[in-house]
């Protein structure tokens, strides 16, 4: 009595268990082959008896037990779906979902048998009837695991908010499944939720997951959230680390001049630190090289962010996004020559859109004109007004310049534009007033 | 360490060669044993007098001794230190002297006595005496000081140290009120002949000093200037220097040149280096605080002709000449010589910086040129404008970022100055290059969060620049952030966090030791816990200490996408607001963040993808504050996508949800109108050319109007009745109806293109005259928002056709909530206005009003030249009337409007009005007699109305403008008849009381 109570209980646990789960078990246990595997088992073949040989793994010997008992309709529910997992271990998806379509068909309301048909089509690629069984079978029973094929379905479905939820339900009551957090965290990325997706793979980091997609997500992630090298802390280390070393958890910047043995030390949770992990699982990513050059960009060090852009502005066409952060390299290295032809790049070697190269031809005007050379800026300014003629700093950048160089001339003319385009500005009577001076008066340089 | 110190440390050093007797006793035992017979008695003497402090005499004793042995050690070395030290005696009281003078008076009497034992001549004894004074008098020992300089005049009478004496004593009795008496020693000082020059001269100077102590100080410094003429001795021509700066200072109560020039005299001598380095400290004071022209001028003029043999205060003499340069720079006018100065004091720097300067130097000199780099943008930028001054500050701040290493505190000081300069002078991104820089440099400095903070505000605040400054305030998070994820936590926010109060709770729960300590062991339990705690294990302890926080900008960040969804940048509203959802997806905002992109999205009429946002919106926050309303609005958009049935369903949710929520009415209600609608949409669908079927697509677009509130939607149906069915009665109506729906909406071209088609095709409609004078309504009413022209506004929802066209345009968002979206529109773009206030022609606001208002006068002359006999035609020229008198300041042509409608439609409401208005119109032009017509005939024909009482007392006026006081009074009383108690009627009483007394 004890051992069948005993024998019922281990039925119980191996039904329960998803189907990875027994197959590492049925890894652990000896490899069942038609050779090896024991004669049928003896006629007898009650339930407990086909549990015991479940549990060992011998699945084809569960199928030889009961098949003919269910072929013959003799077969109860309990050991309909021993035979449907055994089926189901042995590859035989189609005998399994037989089984278990004449197991729902006694009884709709069998929670188990709803999952597994459920995960069958879902593995078969049949998300939308697989959502059916699996939401019926999650009404039954909250099951963390069926939850967790809720929200496979419903991603494959291109549902990804309801995706969401059934994940985040899955995650909530068993966290060791990492590929549970890893989905959320794509999820998340896709929607734009840098936040939560870092949460999400920072979990299944911590539950586990180690590979180069999840570094590339993280990275993403961190991106998203613009912390190219989030937060920067001044570290008293050892030795002597050079830019890029990750010690203690973090990416070592630089050393802090004019204090000794200290450096700058950015934190791990940043897309610097995961480009570097990227770059050491895929040596050939793309995509932790452009991480890693925004991240030394973010941190002032052009040369190192210009070691990993190099090869990406090599690539044809370069990465979406290279040719900004090559054009901001240039502007920080103050490389406006290079700057120049970067911008009157044509598209095939990463150009940028109109608006973004004004906005560069402008950033360079502005440093242009502090270091004194205002000429070469008024030339840029030019280019910048070629690319987006009515914007407004522009023209004022260019009347001011022109001004300062006693070109009246010229001044005029911007002052008379600023005063087309933009008559309702804030200083319009400033711009009138200057404009008519300028009008009335030869010379009038400041 | 300061000079007193110093001082006390060389007499502590004067002390240990004092008793070098002592040092040279010590060994004394071994070698004077060796010696036997008379030699031993007379070391021993000797040895006994060096003990005793008998210098001299055991000078003398040892000398015998060398002499009698030369190569006696012990003889040679106490020899050789003794002699040093005899001969020493007068430095000795030298360095004791100066200790007194400097008020270290702490341990100078052991110093005195070993000194007076010592002394030998009675020059010696009498300045011991006299030092012995001054010591007591620092103690405040007045008696016993008196009794030394008594003892030291009465012992050495003749002496300095006795003269210096007698001065002391006249000093303190000056000091204690007896001013004959001082008078009487310094004078007697003075007669001395047998004392030196130089102590006469100082009786002197304290006799001028004491009797011109009530004079003025132009008195008191030429006396002080004719005494110098006559004075000998350097020591005293310095103080009387020193008196005259004294008296300049105490006279002008700052410096002046004559004070500067005197400074520069004592220097002039090549004084001691204390006195010398004390002017020097005050002339560079000076050098680096006046703002004096004058004053900079003699300084300069002194520190260039001063030749100090000394090489460090050469030195300092050449930094304060370089500072006084920057400072005379600073006070200048003219470019030119700003620059000349500034470029001087730059080549003096560089000299001393080639010279091998101390670091103290160095350091001097990084700061004068910081300073004269800084003058020199200050004084361009006042000069010669920012454009002129942009290459000198962008100098400066390579130098304070160059310095930053070194002087952190200093440079960071200097570089904020440099950005706030910037800023004021409207630099804004060459500040915010600064700022960035810092940022860049030093992430690791709380100054670079400020820096940062400070580009992001500089962009929200005077760039207008909001998605820039949200970009900055992304980045300043993520660097800086206000809260630390729970990995970066330090220890007791971890204890906090698993529910322990502090340390010692954690250590008396877990069975450790309760120390309140976090050691090894309590730190390997607390990893234990949180290992098992599985998601919640942390990076290892210590790590992500000194994380810089921030401040919250979420609120900043939320008011600005807020700012831009008020403005109409519906595009860059929903990215800012999805980058609040990117960045703080927990914090309070977040809900209401994701509803403003659903409502930006619905604006624009995408509904799939409002749609898919409302969806995420219940989804996410099933609880949160704006889900409710997520629900209707999301039916209203299945509405207009004419979804009805599952506009229903969400309606049924929604009372299912919240039934007991505000809502729960309007939803009850719409369920039922759906089935409405949803039949007769079915009935159309099934029987599209039957004679029901216009009716029914008329009465879809009626209860969308009326009844669901949902205008966009009812203006697409009700159009598609005259689209589909022009020739039904219901077309017009229907047309006429789509307009008004767009009125509500405020899309104004739209509504026009209606009622012009209106108008146009159905011009026997009795709503074609309604059509086109709304054409006309839109132009006027939207000039009045434009202009602000009435006193209480009209306030229209701002939109910009750029923005939609982006909205448009970014599949990758549309996409994120609407996989299926396609580019371009999904409603019929005439549903959405781009251009509602006419806001995209060119011109400045007030052309634009005015060319709205001449469209407006246009349509409403349109309603009178087709429609002459509608309802409209009256509406119509008081409209034109009211825009040429109250808007356009045109009376007479507003006028001319009132006439004509009084002429051609005198029975209609208008009328009246227009009746009045001419009255007014020709009372202001003084047309008195044609202003009493029109009132008269105005009281005449509309007795009840409210301006009747006006038009009675416009009457009355007119007559007293026009002197017929008659007339006048009768009008009054005429008045007061009608209206006893009408608001006229006191003014009415106090006139005719004013006309009878005055005119009769």
């Amino acid at each position: 009595m004890l051992t069948k109570s005993l024998l019922l209980m281990l039925s119980l646990c191996v039904c329960a268990l998803p189907v990875t789960a027994t197959s590492r078990l049925a890894g652990a246990a000896p490899a069942p082959s038609s050779a090896s595997a024991p004669s049928p088992a003896p006629a007898a073949g009650d339930q407990a008896e086909a549990v015991k040989v479940y549990a060992r793994g011998h699945y084809a010997a569960v199928v030889a037990l009961l098949g003919p008992k269910h072929e013959a309709g003799r077969a109860n529910i309990q050991q309909r779906l021993i035979l449907a997992r055994s089926y189901l271990h042995l590859g035989c998806r189609d005998d399994a979902l037989a089984v278990l379509n004449s197991v729902l068909a006694a009884d709709i309301d069998n929670p188990e048998a709803n999952a597994l048909a459920g995960r069958i089509r879902h593995d078969r690629g049949e998300h939308k009837q697989a959502l059916r069984y699996l939401q019926h079978a999650y009404r039954l029973k909250r099951d963390p695991a069926t939850a967790s094929l809720l929200g496979r379905c419903h991603y494959a479905l291109g549902q990804p908010v309801k995706a969401k939820v059934h994940l985040e339900a899955a995650l909530a009551a068993d966290i060791r499944d990492p590929t549970n957090s890893l989905l959320l965290g794509r999820i998340c990325l896709d929607r734009g939720m840098g936040a939560l997706a870092q949460k999400y793979l920072l979990m299944a980091q911590e539950a586990g997951a180690t590979s180069a997609e999840l570094h590339e997500l993280l990275g993403r992630a961190y991106m998203l959230q613009r912390k190219y090298i989030g937060s920067v802390q001044a570290r008293r280390l050892e030795g002597d680390p050079a830019p890029g070393d990750i010690v203690a958890g973090g990416v070592v910047l630089g050393k802090i001049a004019g204090v000794a043995g200290r450096y700058k030390v950015c934190t791990p949770y940043c897309a610097l630190h995961e480009g570097y992990r990227l770059l050491a699982a895929r040596p050939r990513s793309s995509e932790a090289r452009f991480m890693l050059a925004a991240g030394w960009l973010a941190a002032g060090n052009t040369e190192l962010a210009a070691e990993h852009l190099k090869p990406l502005m090599q690539t044809q066409p370069p990465p979406p996004g290279a040719a900004e952060l090559h054009a901001r390299l240039l502007l920080a290295r103050e490389d406006y020559a290079a700057l120049e032809a970067r911008l009157a790049a044509p598209a095939a070697t990463g150009s940028l859109d109109r608006a973004k190269s004004s906005q560069f031809y402008y950033h360079a005007a502005i440093a242009l004109r502090a270091q004194g050379n205002r000429k070469e800026a008024i030339r840029m300014l030019t280019k910048a007004e070629k690319l987006s003629p009515t914007s407004g700093v522009v023209l004022r950048s260019l009347a001011a310049l022109h001004l300062s160089l006693a070109q009246n001339d010229q001044a005029r003319q911007y002052y008379a534009r600023l005063v087309e385009l933009f008559p309702d500005a804030d200083d319009i009577d400033q711009l009138r007033n200057t404009l008519r001076v300028l009008s009335e008066t030869k010379g009038g340089a400041r | 360490m300061t000079a007193p110190r110093r001082l006390q440390i060389l007499s502590v050093a004067v002390v240990a060669g004092l008793h070098l007797a002592a040092g040279i006793a010590q060994p004394a035992g071994p070698l004077v044993t060796a010696t036997p017979g008379v030699a031993g008695a007379t070391e021993a003497a000797a040895e006994a007098a060096l003990k005793n402090c008998q210098l001299e005499q055991s000078l003398r004793l040892w000398r015998e001794i060398l002499a009698a042995d030369p190569i006696h050690e012990r003889a040679r070395f106490v020899v050789t230190g003794l002699t040093a030290q005899a001969l020493d005696l007068d430095s000795h009281l030298a360095v004791i002297q100066t200790l007194i003078e400097q008020k270290a008076t702490d341990d100078v009497h052991p110093l005195l006595d070993a000194a007076s034992r010592r002394a030998a001549t009675d020059t010696q004894k009498a300045r011991i005496l006299y030092l012995r004074g001054r010591l007591a008098r620092e103690l405040s020992q007045p008696g016993r000081a008196r009794a030394n300089f008594e003892a030291a005049g009465k012992l050495f009478g003749d002496s300095d140290w006795a003269g210096r004496s007698a001065i002391a004593l006249a000093e303190m009795d000056q000091a204690e009120s007896v001013p004959a008496r001082a008078r009487r020693l310094l004078s007697a000082v003075g007669e001395n002949r047998q004392l030196s020059a130089s102590v006469r001269e100082e009786a002197a100077l304290k006799l001028l000093l004491m009797d011109s102590s009530g004079w003025t100080s132009r008195r008191q410094v030429a006396a002080l200037g004719e005494l110098l003429g006559d004075t000998t001795d350097d020591a005293v021509k310095r103080r009387i220097l020193s008196e005259i700066v004294r008296s300049c200072l105490a006279a002008q109560g700052q410096w002046t040149p004559e004070a500067v020039e005197a400074a520069g005299a004592i220097l002039d001598g090549d004084p001691p280096h204390a006195p010398a380095g004390s002017i020097l400290n005050k002339l560079s004071s000076v050098a680096a605080r006046s703002q004096d022209p004058s004053v900079l001028d003699a300084l300069l003029k002194v520190l260039a002709e001063v030749k100090l043999k000394d090489a460090p205060l050469a030195r300092r003499a050449a930094l304060a000449r370089a500072d006084a340069l920057i400072s005379r720079a600073v006070v200048d006018d003219d470019a030119a010589t700003v620059k000349r100065r500034l470029a001087g004091a730059g080549e003096a720097l560089d000299r001393l910086a080639a010279a091998d300067p101390t670091p103290a130097d160095t350091e001097q000199i990084r700061r004068l040129r910081g300073r004269a780099l800084l003058a020199e943008a200050q004084k361009l930028i006042a000069l010669s404008g920012p454009a002129e001054a942009l290459p000198a500050v962008t100098k400066a701040k390579a130098h304070y970022l160059a310095a930053l290493p070194a002087d952190p505190a200093g440079a960071l000081a200097q570089l904020q100055n440099i950005g706030r300069l910037l800023e004021h002078v409207g630099q804004w991104h060459t500040a915010i290059d600064l700022y960035r820089q810092i940022a860049r440099q030093f992430p690791h400095m709380a100054e670079a969060a400020d820096a940062l903070l400070r580009v992001a505000e500089i962009y929200e605040q005077r760039l207008n620049a909001p998605t820039a400054a949200l970009e900055v305030y992304a980045e300043y998070a993520g660097r800086y952030p206000a809260e630390l994820p729970y990995r970066q936590l330090d220890v007791g926010r971890r204890l906090r966090r698993l529910g322990y109060a502090n340390v010692l709770d954690f250590q008396k729960r877990n069975g450790l030791d309760p120390d309140g300590a976090f050691g090894p062991n309590t730190r390997r339990k607390l990893e234990q816990l949180e290992e098992s705690f599985d998601v919640i294990r942390l990076a290892s302890p210590g790590r992500d200490t000194g994380v810089i926080r921030g401040r919250f900008v979420h609120p900043t960040m939320f008011a600005i996408a807020r700012r831009l969804q008020v403005q109409g940048r519906h595009h860059d509203a929903i990215r800012a607001h999805l980058l609040l959802l990117n960045l703080f997806p927990t914090k309070k905002q977040a809900d209401d963040a994701l509803l403003a992109v659903a409502r930006g999205l619905r604006d624009n009429l995408l509904f799939e993808e409002a749609l898919g946002a409302y969806t995420e919106l219940i989804e996410y926050f099933p609880k949160g504050n704006a889900t409710s309303a997520a629900y209707v609005e999301a039916a209203a958009c299945l509405e207009n996508l004419g979804r009805w049935k599952q506009a229903g369903e969400l309606y049924e949710l929604y009372l299912k949800k919240f039934p007991r929520y505000r809502h729960a009415g309007l939803c009850a209600a719409r369920i039922k109108l759906l089935d409405e609608v949803q039949q007769y949409q079915e009935f159309l669908a099934a029987n599209g050319a039957a004679a029901k079927a216009p009716e029914a697509q008329y009465q879809i677009g009626v209860i969308l109007y009326k009844r669901l509130g949902n205008h966009t939607k009812a203006a697409v149906e009700l159009a598609k009745v005259a689209d589909n069915y022009p020739k039904h009665v219901r077309a017009a109506d229907g047309l006429f109806t789509a307009g008004a729906a767009h009125l509500r909406t405020e899309n104004f071209p739209a509504a026009r293109a209606v009622f012009a088609k209106l108008a146009a095709d159905y011009p026997q409609s009795r709503l074609a005259d309604d059509a086109q004078y709304w054409i006309g309504h839109t132009h006027e009413y939207a000039a009045r928002a434009l202009g602000k022209l009435d006193a209480r506004r009209i306030v229209l929802r701002r939109r910009a056709g750029r923005q939609r066209e982006s909205l448009l345009a970014d599949m990758q968002l549309r996409r994120r909530y609407h996989p299926q979206a396609r580019p371009g529109e999904q409603m019929p773009d005439s549903v959405w206005t781009t251009d509602a206030l006419g806001v995209l022609t060119s011109g400045s606001k007030r052309d634009r009003v005015n060319a709205e208002l001449f469209r407006a006068i246009a349509a409403y002359r349109a309603v009178v030249a087709k429609f002459k006999m509608g309802d409209m035609a009256g509406k119509a020229l008081h409209r034109v009337g009211e825009i040429y008198t109250n808007y356009l300041n045109d009376p007479e042509k507003g006028f001319q409007a009132y006439q004509e409608l009084l002429t051609n439609y005198p029975g209609t409401t208008q009328a009246v009005n227009a009746l009045y208005e001419v009255g007014a119109y020709r009372l202001h032009n003084k047309d008195f007699a044609q202003a009493v017509k029109c009132y008269r005939q105005f009281v005449y024909n509309y007795p009840t109305d409210k301006r009747a009482q006006d038009a009675m007392l416009a009457i009355a006026r007119c007559h007293m403008e026009s002197k017929a006081y008659d007339k006048a009074l009768d009008a009054y009383q005429s008045y007061l008849s009608k209206f006893p108690a009408g608001r006229g009627a006191d003014f009415a009483k106090a006139q005719i009381t004013w006309i009878r007394t005055y005119h009769y």
